[in-house]
């Protein structure tokens, strides 16, 4: 089944208000069963590329899994996803980027911009609609504060 | 039961070397002092020679505020430099790393070679008359050792060597860095809200490994862990004996039995402590190297870095970056927590809330006594002539407390100048 531009849009804004809700089953539900996820980012201190977190679909589930058990920063992480540009493929999918910010607010209500940086997804077509095959958090920020336990 | 107000501000009647007074971590002229009787002697971690892998490759680093550039010349010898031109100060490289044939200054130009040398300055016939000749305009050099590959230096001309500094403290770090080469895959930076002996302070303190799920799960549940024991340098320094980490007992984890850096067992975990500032840390298929630079009492700059064989095919990079990340970097399952331990501290020391801390755990040196920390801070006391535990005499002579303090510094019974028995 093709899918438009207006799908994608609408996949890539579920995916990060199901993140934004911590509502972790609802985000699995738009990936593919051999969904992966990696973050990564540019290094200018070693002038190499890095990666931060790499997961297959089980690695990601298990680490969903053991959130509840860390110590965590608290308070809300909101993601704006910008769609920036939608590059098909041979197979009625796509590469789709986004300008990617993360917000997070704290307990006291207090908020401020965690990261900046961009999502590459790989979108396939379903039988219900487009579904993330894969995803790259490609980050400007390096500098995380504490760090995010989340899946961002 | 609860204490009032009056009893809060008294330490227990503990050794005075079992406490620490808030004020080393929050007070200004500490800090201050710090910077000079501390950072300006000790050695302290600057980077790794793989990042320095050609001649003319340059990085950047700081001492307590102070900027350097590490350069490794024609020669292949690695120097350091201040990273100030003699000419007005300006920086003389603006990038984090990169590779020059000389340093030459943005600002006049004025040019230095990879020993120090200024070999040109930019119309020099205008300082004839005042005799400025540019012989007499070398850089700052500071003093700088290589030890397993890693770059330490010390701003003071007069420093001991280093290695009488740490003595056989890095001994055990021999095989697993010494062996082949390694090289760095991971930085990153964390701005942390707290003083920059706190984190040094949790790279040491073990007892707070029962806040880790990944720790208690992976460490403290697994056999041997309270059975190792500390080796202590009296300059402050400290190796805990090595022990195998079950990471198979975390929920997807696998356990780390190939890949192993030379000369570890399966799961081998190993750490080394440095005064004031440094902690390697092993865990059976990569190092990490933490070090802090201070910016202001109660703020830090904490750098991590990885490293991993060099030269390694893609796939054993691909599997020892992700043990990696599994607990460290800043989405890993440990070091975030760490800083969020620590901040947590500093929010309730930071306008006295919490006078004290305790490092009051006697346990004959094993994995969690808290000797190191008391070993740490005799170190610091005696570089900074105060006592930690009492850094302005403000303990009332008659607090039972008092009784202690006198003979506190070495009163445990515990030998610091090598492994008890």
């Amino acid at each position: 089944m093709s899918i438009c531009n207006e799908q994608m849009r609408g996949l890539i804004g579920r995916t990060c208000l199901s993140l934004d809700e911590e509502n972790y089953e609802s985000f699995l539900k738009n990936c593919t069963d051999r969904f992966s996820y990696r973050v990564t980012t540019y290094s200018p201190e070693l002038g190499k590329e890095m990666v931060w977190l790499e997961h297959d679909r089980q690695g990601y589930e298990l680490l969903l899994k053991m959130l509840p058990q860390h110590v965590r920063l608290q308070g809300r992480f909101t993601r704006q996803a910008v769609v920036c540009d939608v590059a098909p493929d041979e197979n009625d999918g796509a590469t789709v980027i986004s300008q990617l910010t993360v917000v997070h607010t704290d307990l006291d209500g207090e908020s401020r911009l965690l990261l900046a940086g961009r999502y590459v997804d790989k979108v396939e077509s379903g039988e219900s609609g487009p579904l993330l095959a894969s995803r790259e958090v490609r980050l400007d920020t390096r500098v995380l504060g504490p760090g995010i336990h989340m899946p961002i | 039961m609860p204490r009032n107000a009056q009893q809060w501000l008294q330490p227990l009647n503990v050794p005075a070397d079992h406490f620490i007074n808030s004020k080393v971590y929050t007070d200004v002229s500490i800090f201050e002092s710090e910077r000079k009787k501390i950072f300006g002697n000790c050695w302290k971690f600057a980077c790794h020679e793989s990042e320095l892998e050609k001649p003319g490759d340059y990085r950047t680093s700081s001492v307590a505020g102070i900027p350097v550039v590490i350069i490794r010349g024609a020669d292949g010898g690695i120097r350091t430099f201040l990273n100030a031109c003699p000419h007005r100060g300006a920086s003389l490289v603006t990038t984090p790393r990169g590779n020059a044939r000389n340093l030459t200054c943005f600002f006049h130009l004025w040019s230095f070679n990879h020993k120090g040398d200024c070999v040109s300055i930019t119309r020099p016939e205008g300082y004839q008359e005042a005799n400025v000749q540019k012989e007499a305009c070398g850089l700052r050099s500071v003093k700088t050792a290589v030890k397993l590959g890693m770059v330490f230096i010390n701003l003071s001309d007069d420093a001991e060597d280093f290695d009488t500094y740490v003595g056989d403290i890095m001994d055990c770090l021999e095989e697993p860095m010494g062996t082949k080469p390694l090289e760095v895959f991971h930085y990153h930076s964390v701005k942390m809200t707290a003083n920059w002996k706190q984190w040094q302070e949790t790279n040491m303190e073990l007892y707070h490994e029962w806040g880790h799920t990944v720790n208690r799960t992976t460490s403290i549940a697994a056999k041997g862990y309270h059975e190792r024991k500390w080796r202590i340098h009296p300059n402050g320094h400290g190796s805990l004996d090595p022990f195998r980490v079950a990471y198979e007992n975390y929920a997807g984890w696998e356990a780390r039995d190939s890949l192993e850096l030379p000369g570890l067992t399966p799961g081998e975990f190993r750490v080394v402590d440095l005064f004031p500032n440094t902690s390697i840390i092993i865990r059976a298929t990569s190092v990490r190297i933490d070090t802090s630079t201070p910016l202001a009492p109660g703020l830090m700059l904490l750098e991590q870095r990885g490293l991993g064989v060099k030269g390694e095919s893609a796939f054993d990079r691909n599997r020892r970056r992700n043990e990696h990340n599994q607990l460290w970097g800043p989405l890993g399952r440990n070091l975030p927590e760490d800083v969020i331990f620590v901040e947590a501290v500093e929010k309730s020391i930071r306008h006295g809330a919490s006078p004290f801390g305790l490092f009051a755990r006697r346990e004959n040196l094993l994995a969690q006594d808290d000797e190191i920390m008391r070993c740490y801070y005799r170190a610091w006391s005696d570089r900074m002539g105060l006592k930690a535990s009492d850094p302005f005499d403000e303990i009332p002579a008659e607090s039972p407390t008092s009784a202690h303090m006198t003979s506190a510094r070495h009163g445990n019974g515990i030998s610091v100048s090598a492994r008890a028995s």
